[in-house]
């Protein structure tokens, strides 16, 4: 569960590992259309009976069920009453030979399983990435979900920057923060007269600060850049830099043109202006070369708007140096030192100088923190807060804090054809007790033999009272009904056999549902169990009479594929 | 037949206890010998200049037959291992850097932390080797506020660490 | 996977009245300023320096380290000095709760959040400040002066940002940290 350093789709893995699919990176569904992605009430109810239908008269073919399946649980869960149905089906349809059917109608659980029966690793991924839509009741991913930008920050000096400077400052920190010319280090601001602020009756000598590299030594009074105070440095380097010949040129350039759109353009132009600057600027290179194709060029644009024009001829007042004349003193270089490297010239795209001397520091880019939703519903998974610095959520709807953990306890080396134990531990997260039922994938490649020892058991409730105790805590006498290895605190530990039928990576997938009992809120009722579950919305819990649903049955099912590493083909002796 | 192992130390030096110093070796004024450094003499003495500072974890060995003369001022940071053969003044040995054995280090060179030189190369004067793949630099800028500050780095140790550390005496 | 169990003799780690294991093998200097939060492992050959105060009265504390920190081999713990107004000095460092710090690290950063864990073989520079919620890969360089922000992966050297760390990677190594100091258990047989 815990393996972070193997991430997803990163070839086989060869530690064990536990992984866990999500739904819609499950190899028997379709990706989601469009629309499925926009709240559900648009969803039309009559093309899914439709599709029902459809469905009985048809063979069970894994890509259209699942589909399907989704369509049906999506109208299921923004009805209003979707709680109560769950709680009916659960009622109705409680088979003792099916182990796997809790709140879940029993198609949509085998239709889930249907969907992800293979030991195929594409789209699974370690527990402690994905998230879980408390309203979908689903596993959510981050394909199946939105990311959305929170706030902007200098990974450097943490400091906020607020939305409406970001792009003026072109996603850069405009305070102290550089990074340096040579090893892309940050840099860090100097005082050549170590007693500075010592006395604060001495004013600071002109240029006593300077930019200096830890790393590498660059020292930033090699190119002559000294600063008067040592705060505000990018902008004391604006004005150096709106004076540099580059720079004019542009300005004068999008000046040039600017006048002539401006006479051009039409004020009921549709298109978004940042989208129009790109265009201009976008274009500028054809300017600048031929006066004849730029019009042409251009004129897709201008006939649009139905004025045909012509630019007039720019003519640059920098000329570029000559390319031999470049080439000669590149041919002359003796010491690579005194030749920029190509992540240096790269750092400096507009420029790309070849001297060291005329490298520049640059300004470190700004991070940005994000938010995530659910593609499905729309509600909201992950918030964190705003502030740069800080670490909390507001909320924070991880898979981790509500599925079932399972971890690997105890593993064997594995040998083909012969059976190999191991102990797989469940850890409820949940403060509700839950019901977990754990099935073995036939659609697995290679098929090993797995025999699950105790395919149904219960995991008790997490207690955080239970982590100040000393030791594991094992059940209350009389409650350990089911044929488990080990049951202590909140997690409950079960015994499977293996016997590997290939060498190579054993790989299994098992499909896992769990229930749980949740509190169903109301207006007057008592706060909700979870934190996290106050983030679904008052609506559907106002329909619900409180009378008879003050407990309703849930249950969500997942596929996992568990990986014991290698089976070695014969006994190793 | 061996003679015992001679240590000498400056009246104005400061070498801690529990430390482990083998063979002869000579401490110049002002340098400091942190606790836990290991400066081995194994083959030819090892002398010290004055003002070095050898903190915990470092390593100095002199496995020639020749003597190993450390110049003044030179850093030796934590974990940092010096098998070299000549080194200057006010060299700086960052963080888990090794100078390997045969290396010579003119004056104000800086090894930057993990790196290491190769075995007897020359570095000129101002060398810094940095990064991943050992890069060698040289670098400009004004020393004098370094030495400034390496000087009162000393009078600190000087005045801190016999508060709580036992200073070694000449044997 | 599980985390092995560790079996330590009990006569080389001496344990605290708040449940810090400290190994008699590992080099305390200035004990009197050295905090350590509870349930912290200190292992062998680990160096904390907390005889590098600050100068001036008062501020006695040099290193404190939070609850269920976990100081591997032969990591180095020393405070940053520099110049500050023409007066040399050290200052002190923080680490925050559930740190991790793996074998052979030195560390001279100024602060260190909680939730963090550091590889093995890194070198943290004086007054580096590893931010919440964030890793250090084995053998990375973080130079002087860096900032590492929360939910980020670093490596290399000098550190670079490599990946993001997950939302949930507060409860991951809270529960690492635990379950570790849970599993450092003294042999039975001595």
């Amino acid at each position: 569960m815990l393996a972070l350093n193997a991430p997803p789709g990163q070839g086989p893995a060869q530690q064990p590992f536990v992984h866990y699919r999500c739904l819609c990176c499950s190899p028997g569904t379709k990706p989601k259309s469009s629309t499925s992605s926009e709240p559900a009430e648009t969803t039309p109810h009559e093309t899914t009976k439709d599709k029902d239908q459809q469905q009985r008269e048809e063979g069970r073919e894994e890509e259209e069920e699942e589909e399907e399946g989704k369509k049906e649980k999506d109208v299921q869960q923004d009805s209003s009453t979707a709680l109560i149905s769950i709680t009916k089906t659960s009622e109705a349809s409680h088979p003792t030979d099916e182990p796997t059917t809790g709140g879940l109608p029993r198609k949509v659980m085998e239709e889930i399983f249907a969907s992800g029966n293979t030991s195929d690793l594409h789209g699974s991924q370690p527990l402690s990435r994905l998230y879980f839509c408390d309203s979908c009741d689903e596993i959510r991913c981050s394909k199946c979900s939105q990311d959305e930008i929170v706030c902007y920050f200098c990974p450097n000096c943490l400091f906020d920057v607020p939305t409406a400077s970001v792009k003026l400052e072109k996603h850069k920190c405009s305070r102290n923060c550089f990074e340096c010319p040579i090893c892309q280090n940050t840099l860090s601001v100097v005082s050549e007269d170590p007693d500075a602020g010592q006395f604060a009756a001495v004013p600071p000598a002109y240029g006593q600060f300077y930019l200096l590299c830890h790393i590498c030594h660059w020292n930033s009074q090699s190119i002559n850049m000294t600063f008067e105070k040592p705060t505000g440095l990018a902008a004391q380097l604006q004005k150096a830099d709106e004076t540099s010949p580059d720079i004019m040129e542009f300005g004068r350039l999008k000046d040039h043109l600017e006048k002539h759109f401006r006479n051009s353009a039409k004020p009921s132009s549709s298109l978004h202006s940042s989208l129009l600057s790109s265009i201009q600027t976008g274009s500028l290179r054809y300017v600048s070369s031929t006066a004849s194709s730029t019009s042409s060029n251009i004129g897709g644009l201008s006939h649009r708007r139905g004025g045909g024009d012509d630019f007039a001829h720019y003519t640059p007042a920098v000329q570029v140096m000559d390319d031999t004349e470049n080439l000669d003193t590149l041919m002359s270089v003796i010491n690579l030192n005194q030749i920029t490297t190509m992540k240096q010239r790269l750092r400096e795209l507009h420029k790309q100088p070849y001297s060291p001397e005329r490298l520049q520091p640059k300004r470190i880019h700004l991070r940005i923190k994000k938010s995530r939703r659910c593609r499905t519903c729309g509600h909201i998974l992950v918030n964190p807060e705003q502030k740069a610095q800080s670490i909390r959520f507001k909320i924070k709807l991880i898979a981790l804090n509500q599925i079932p953990n399972i971890t690997i306890a105890n593993v064997q080396p594995m040998i083909v054809q012969t059976l190999s134990r191991v102990i797989l531990r469940f850890t409820n997260p949940r403060h509700e007790e839950v019901q977990v039922s754990v099935r073995y994938g036939d659609g697995a490649q290679p098929h090993h033999g797995v025999h699950i020892h105790s395919p149904t058991f219960s995991i008790l409730p997490y207690n955080e009272v239970w982590e100040y105790e000393v030791g594991t805590i094992a059940a209350a006498p009389g409650s350990v009904q089911e044929n488990v290895y080990e049951k202590t605190a909140n997690s409950t530990s079960i015994v499977l056999d293996i016997t590997p039928v290939a060498a190579g990576e054993v790989k299994i997938p098992l499909f896992v549902s769990f229930t749980f009992k949740t509190k169903v809120r109301s207006e007057t009722g008592s706060p909700s169990l979870t934190s996290t579950q106050l983030v679904v919305s008052g609506a559907s819990a106002k329909d619900i009479p409180a009378s008879d649903a003050d407990f309703v049955e849930k249950t969500v099912a997942f596929w996992t594929i568990i990986g014991f590493g290698d089976a070695l083909p014969t006994l190793a002796t | 037949m061996m003679t015992r192992p001679r240590l000498t130390i400056s009246n104005k030096a400061l070498v801690c206890q529990d430390n482990d110093l083998r063979g002869n070796i000579t401490v110049g004024a002002r340098t400091v010998l942190h606790p836990q450094c290991k400066v081995w003499a194994t083959g030819g003495s090892i002398i010290f200049g004055s003002g070095n500072i050898v903190e915990e974890n470092a390593v100095i060995i002199n496995r020639g037959p020749d003597a190993l003369i450390i110049g003044d001022n030179n850093v030796f940071e934590v974990g940092s291992v010096m098998e070299g053969a000549k080194i200057g003044n006010r060299n700086t040995l960052e963080v888990r850097s090794h100078v390997k054995s045969g290396t010579w280090l003119g004056d104000d060179c800086v090894i930057g932390a993990v790196c290491s030189t190769n075995e007897g190369e020359v570095l000129e004067d101002r060398t810094v080797i940095y990064g991943t793949n050992n890069e060698r630099r040289t670098y400009a800028g004004n020393r004098a506020s370094n030495i400034t500050i390496h000087t009162r780095h000393l009078e600190y140790l000087m005045q801190t660490l016999p508060k709580f550390n036992h200073a070694r005496s000449s044997s | 996977m599980d985390l092995p169990i560790i079996k330590y003799s009990k006569s080389e780690y001496i344990e605290t009245d708040t449940g810090n294991k400290v190994s008699r093998k590992s080099v305390i200097c200035g004990s009197q300023n050295i905090i350590l939060g509870g349930k912290t492992i200190l292992q062998t050959g680990s160096v904390i320096r907390g005889d590098l105060r600050r100068t001036g009265p008062g501020q006695a504390v040099v290193v404190s380290v939070g609850r269920y920190c976990f100081l591997s081999q032969g990591c180095v713990i020393r405070p940053p000095c520099k110049t500050y107004k023409g007066a040399f000095s050290y200052y002190p460092m923080k680490i925050g709760d559930h740190v991790t710090i793996g074998e052979g690290s030195i560390v001279q950063a100024a602060s260190i959040g909680s939730f963090v864990s550091i590889g093995k073989n890194c070198v943290i520079g004086k007054f580096a400040i590893i931010k919440e919620c964030s890793r250090i890969e084995d053998n990375t360089v973080i130079p002087a002066n860096a900032v590492v922000p929360s939910f980020t992966i670093y490596s290399g050297s000098p550190g670079r940002l490599v990946d993001e760390l997950p939302e949930s990677i507060q409860e991951i190594f809270e529960a690492r940290t635990k379950d570790r100091y849970a599993k450092f258990v003294p042999s039975t047989d001595v």
